[in-house]
């Protein structure tokens, strides 16, 4: 049974306004998946989605094997949920947040809550609002975490957080893959804490799931070769080579992304197009990412 | 044991795991028998995620450069094999390319490379002789060869 | 484990629906009610003749305290967003927002109802009939179940959502629905208790009703798609850059409405509110200008005057909010002297306009008449205006007629015991003699009508005398424009524009103050409390105002009217109106450059202080 399983999922804000088309995935137990995409792509509508705050408009979303809107409180007591955007109560103290979500979860650990407080540095009688956004962040982390839940869902954890904090908060999440066995569903803008933490990659685009991939599958099965513009390499003609998944120019070249390794990418320019100074190379999950969703002007708008 | 990583490489971080810790058998900076860091303390340690050490540390086995024994933790194998040939003469090929252009851009044309590598691989035989004989030339020229490229 | 978690629930819940921001709110409530109540008060005292106070305008105007509150204040999220992410029933966090909801609505009723009753001692000390109908006891019932009833039909509102609907749908609907059980009020106030219970009998089974259809957890958005009309917020927020690529067309005119726009339809605390704000400006402005004399009774013109300290605190309040929207203007190229003209100007002109409309629609009416004679057991006498009365600085003066008869003139001291007191030149005593009652009716009709009557005409048409006496009326009361059909009485003078004056000036001499609080060195806390202790100062001045006069050490009734006598006067030379209006539209704009100065010398906090009435902008 999947942790996480999104099913044919459509959802719209307003008419026009098709955030999700048709998504499905699925997340396996023990795995951590990172959902990537632009501002706007869906991530928090979906991630909103599986914590039942949205009632999917069309479409089945299950976690562990439960609807979350049918059983909303069986589904929340196992799951874990931070996101950038929630509030934590600013005229409370910390403590008595704590005192908050330990009375609301029957499953809290008071180990792992004193263990992160003492790791986080933070004084447990300062009111929220006067802590910084990354000791904030933490307390939410700490929260979702300490009643060690099944399922992690992160919502842009590490928003607005300077390195360090966020270092931190990729180190909290790892132990607590190392301890727990959880599974862990987020969404993030840092390539590089992706690349680390992710085990799995769902890229939304336009609506819908554009890669869905292992990571390192992912970073070895794609390449990104450049080559110069001409009459010979009219982006029609490179858009059709086989494996060719975009095409963008950059002043006067032309950036291509294969779904080949690089290798394979060079003899396929040279065989089919006679271009032999072609330079394919591997691509960093940043690259990757703008290669491909960032040039292109979305068909719809 | 040594390792990093960075996320602005174009190599996965499973794959930066796996180099290090085979530039490292070469090296001699790990050598048989030797125990490796656990897989849940290399993890935290590098901060990356457990299930991407599991897979550096499954693929090396798989390869025979390390074994693991059940209870007692992850072993530099006893007679730790080159990694796959074809892999290796990728990698070298790389090297070999940037090597080629720096020279080209240094003004140096190809004979005068080669009289170079001829030059460094004497000098190298020498070395090795004083330590004491040699089994691995291939292999042995990696790790000085990385280390000047970065 | 759930009894804990309960507890904690509703321990968080109130200490985080923080009550601070209500604060404003509640001051507001308690200012409007109380000076209303008063306004009511003192005009029934003053007319002197109707000693009830109907229960249904009692009603009314402690439900429109409560108004206030369900409209402005109520808290539509039924749960916050951290909760929705919890595992807590809804039907938990429900009744919990329920008992939030309700005991805030009971603080607003509790502290219009204290206010009340405050007042209603000091109406009773002036007018002891009006004991019987000053009992609130009686519609407390009837205002606690209406209460009940509002919020239960509030709480209809989309159950699965986990908040009622805001913008101006929600609005709409929230203004309906205490319309219509204001209406209710008005007529049920004073009606047994029974017709109380249906009420709450209605509320409680539409709140059961509700909490049946609740889900198991509340959603975030609507589940369908919202409807909403393409034009709006992208389009208003597209145009500045629309603005930024037009070459130079008209750049000044742009910029305004595109200030105004920012301002009022995008403050942090939501749309709409804002209009809604410009709507309570108009009415303050309405009241100042006397709405409530206009309709209820007429004859008590100067009484508008009190409501000066609340005119101020409305300015105030109405400016305060506009300054989160600094934080993201002011990095703009625009100068701060056109910031702070987009800040002040529509709150301003929407006050002005509010308090012209009823002058206005005043001057057009028959005018009060200033010179009225009545006979009302156990003596008749000669009133006048107010502004046809004079003031002295040496005690009451006595009156003597060409034939030597002498009384003290009517007097009122506006300090008790001090020297300066307000007379009028033309009253009356039991002991004056017919001719003597002619003579002051003469001199009255002189003044305010500029006709020559000599006392021997007066006396012979409107007075029926036994020997020295007056017996009776040969009209039924003797005013002065019934009798000169035709005649208009003098002008009042620049009285308006003194009044207003009166309330700009210090307005913008406080807002200079107030900004000075915009410094990096004030911590927001200091300013918040600068801000509240400010708004709080100027209620206590209007409600310490009446206070002080029922107890006769100041009265402000009596500087007014000495105000308005010598507007009287001035009104009367073409050179001394110009004058005044030129002084008083050079302090207006005198004070409008120190406040401006002031604004330009401010300091923004990284931060935006949250100065709103309510804190809309925490969602």
């Amino acid at each position: 049974m999947s942790v996480v399983d999104f099913h044919r999922i459509h959802h719209a804000y307003e008419r026009g306004n098709q955030v999700l088309r048709d998504v499905s995935f699925t997340v396996e137990r023990r795995q951590v998946l990172g959902l990537l995409g632009k501002n706007g792509a869906g991530k928090t509508t979906l991630l909103r989605l599986a914590m039942g705050l949205l009632k999917a408009q069309e479409g089945e979303v299950r976690l562990l094997g439960l609807d979350p809107r049918e059983r909303p409180l069986e589904v929340k007591l196992r799951v874990g949920y931070v996101s950038e955007d929630q509030i934590l109560p600013p005229a409370l103290r910390v403590r008595q947040v704590l005192d908050f979500h330990r009375g609301v979860f029957p499953t809290w650990d008071e180990e792992v809550a004193r263990r992160l407080g003492e790791r986080f540095e933070i004084p447990s009688e300062a009111k929220i609002k006067t802590l910084s956004r990354g000791q904030v962040r933490q307390v939410a982390l700490l929260c979702a975490i300490a009643h060690r839940p099944e399922l992690l869902i992160l919502d842009e954890p590490a928003g607005g957080l300077d390195p360090a904090a966020r270092r931190e908060f990729l180190e909290t999440s790892i132990q607590l893959l190392n301890e727990a066995g959880s599974t862990i569903l987020f969404s993030s803008h840092y390539m590089s804490d992706v690349e680390r933490l992710a085990d799995r990659i769902v890229m939304l685009h336009d609506g819908g799931v554009l890669v869905d991939s292992e990571l390192d599958e992912l970073r070895e099965s794609y390449s990104l070769a450049m080559v110069p513009a001409g009459p010979e390499t009219s982006p029609e003609r490179l858009r059709a080579l086989a494996g060719c998944t975009s095409v963008r120019r950059r002043g006067d070249s032309l950036h291509l992304v294969f779904e080949l390794e690089p290798q394979a990418a060079e003899s396929l320019l040279e065989r089919e197009l006679g271009i032999a100074n072609s330079r394919c190379s591997a691509l960093a999950l940043e690259e990757m990412f703008i290669e491909l969703v960032g040039g292109q002007a979305p068909e719809s708008s | 044991m040594q390792i990093h990583i960075t996320s602005a490489s174009d190599l996965p971080i499973y794959r930066q795991i796996m180099r290090q810790i085979v530039d490292a058998v070469a090296g001699d900076r790990l050598r048989p028998g030797d125990k490796l860091t656990s897989q849940r303390e290399l993890a935290e340690q590098l901060v990356v995620s457990p299930l991407t050490v599991k897979k550096a540390y499954d693929e090396l086995e798989r390869e025979g450069l390390i074994q693991t024994q059940r209870g007692r933790g992850t072993f530099v194998a006893a007679r730790a094999t080159a990694v796959d040939p074809a892999a290796q003469r990728q990698r070298l090929r790389e090297m070999v390319r940037r090597l080629l252009s720096r020279a080209h851009l240094g003004g140096l044309d190809f004979t005068s490379v080669l009289a170079l590598a001829h030059e460094v691989h004497a000098e190298l035989e020498a070395e090795r002789a004083a330590e004491g004989g040699s089994d691995n030339d291939e292999s042995g020229s990696t790790p000085r060869e990385s280390e000047s490229e970065s | 484990m759930m009894n804990a978690a309960r507890a904690d629930s509703i321990l968080y819940r109130a200490v985080s629906r923080s009550w601070s921001s209500w604060l404003p709110l509640l001051l507001l409530a308690t200012g409007l009610n109380t000076s209303l109540l008063f306004g009511w008060i003192t005009a029934a005292a003053a007319r002197g003749q109707s000693s009830a106070v109907p229960p249904a305008h009692l009603g009314l105007l402690f439900w429109s305290g409560l108004a206030l509150y369900l409209i402005l204040g109520y808290e539509r999220r039924r749960c916050d967003r951290l909760e929705l992410t919890l595992p807590l029933p809804a039907h938990r966090l429900w009744l919990g927002h329920l008992a939030a909801v309700y005991s805030a609505g009971l603080a607003f009723l509790g502290v219009g109802l204290g206010g009340g009753w405050l007042m209603a001692r000091v109406a009773v000390r002036l007018q002891p009939s009006l004991e019987a109908s000053l009992t609130l006891r009686r519609l407390v019932p009837l205002l606690l179940a209406s209460l009940l009833l509002a919020v239960a039909l509030f709480e209809r509102d989309d159950p699965p959502q986990h908040r009622i609907r805001g913008g101006f749908a929600g609005l709409l609907r929230r203004l309906l629905v205490v319309v219509a059980i204001g209406a209710v009020v008005w007529v049920l106030s004073g009606r047994p208790i029974a017709w109380s219970l249906l009420l709450a009998g209605l509320a409680a089974v539409s709140l059961v009703n509700t909490y049946r259809s609740l889900p198991g957890s509340f959603l975030l958005l609507p589940e369908r798609p919202v409807r909403r009309p393409v034009r709006g917020r992208t389009g208003a927020l597209a145009a500045p850059s629309a603005a930024g690529s037009a070459p130079r067309s008209a750049p000044g005119k742009l910029r305004w409405r595109l200030l105004v726009r920012i301002l009022y339809d995008f403050p942090p605390w939501g749309p709409v509110t804002a209009w809604v704000e410009l709507l309570a400006a108009i009415f303050i402005g309405a009241l100042f200008g006397g709405l409530f004399e206009l309709f209820l009774v007429p004859e008590t013109e100067g009484m508008r005057f009190t409501q000066l300290p609340l005119v101020v605190y409305m300015l105030v309040v109405l400016f305060a909010p506009l300054t989160t929207q600094m934080s993201s203007l002011d990095p703009l190229p625009i100068s701060r002297r056109v910031l702070f003209a987009s800040v002040i100007v529509p709150s301003l002109l929407a006050m002005v306009a509010g308090y012209a409309t009823v002058r206005l629609i005043v001057a057009t009416r028959p005018a009060t008449p200033l010179v009225e004679y009545r006979i009302e057991e156990p003596h008749a006498w000669v009133g006048v205006q107010e502004a046809l009365m004079s003031a002295t600085r040496t005690g009451p003066p006595i009156l003597e007629s060409p034939w030597g008869e002498t009384h003290t003139a009517w007097h009122r001291p506006l300090f008790k015991g001090g020297e300066l007191v307000l007379y009028s030149p033309y009253s009356t005593t039991e002991e004056t003699s017919a001719r003597f009652e002619a003579l002051m009716l003469s001199r009255a009709i002189a003044a305010g009508y500029g006709l020559q009557m000599p006392w021997e005409e007066a006396l012979e048409r409107y007075f029926e005398v036994d020997g020295d006496k007056i017996v009776g009326l040969k009209h039924e009361g003797v005013t002065g424009h019934e009798l000169f059909a035709g005649v208009e009485p003098r002008s009042r003078g620049p009285i308006s524009v003194i009044a207003l004056t009166m309330a700009i000036v210090p307005f913008f001499l406080l807002l200079a103050l107030f900004l000075r609080t915009f410094r990096a060195t004030v911590s927001d806390r200091r300013r918040r409390a600068f801000y509240w202790s400010f708004l709080a100062a100027l209620l206590i001045v209007m409600i310490g105002g009446f206070t002080f006069q029922v107890a006769g050490w100041f009265n402000q009734r009596v500087g007014w009217a000495i105000l308005e006598s010598l507007a009287f006067r001035w009104g009367q030379s073409p050179t001394a109106m110009v004058l005044t209006w030129l002084l008083c539209c050079l302090g207006m704009v005198a004070a409008y450059w120190l406040a401006q100065r002031a604004f330009q010398r401010i300091e923004l906090p990284a931060t935006p202080t949250k100065f709103t009435l309510v804190d809309f902008a925490k969602e």
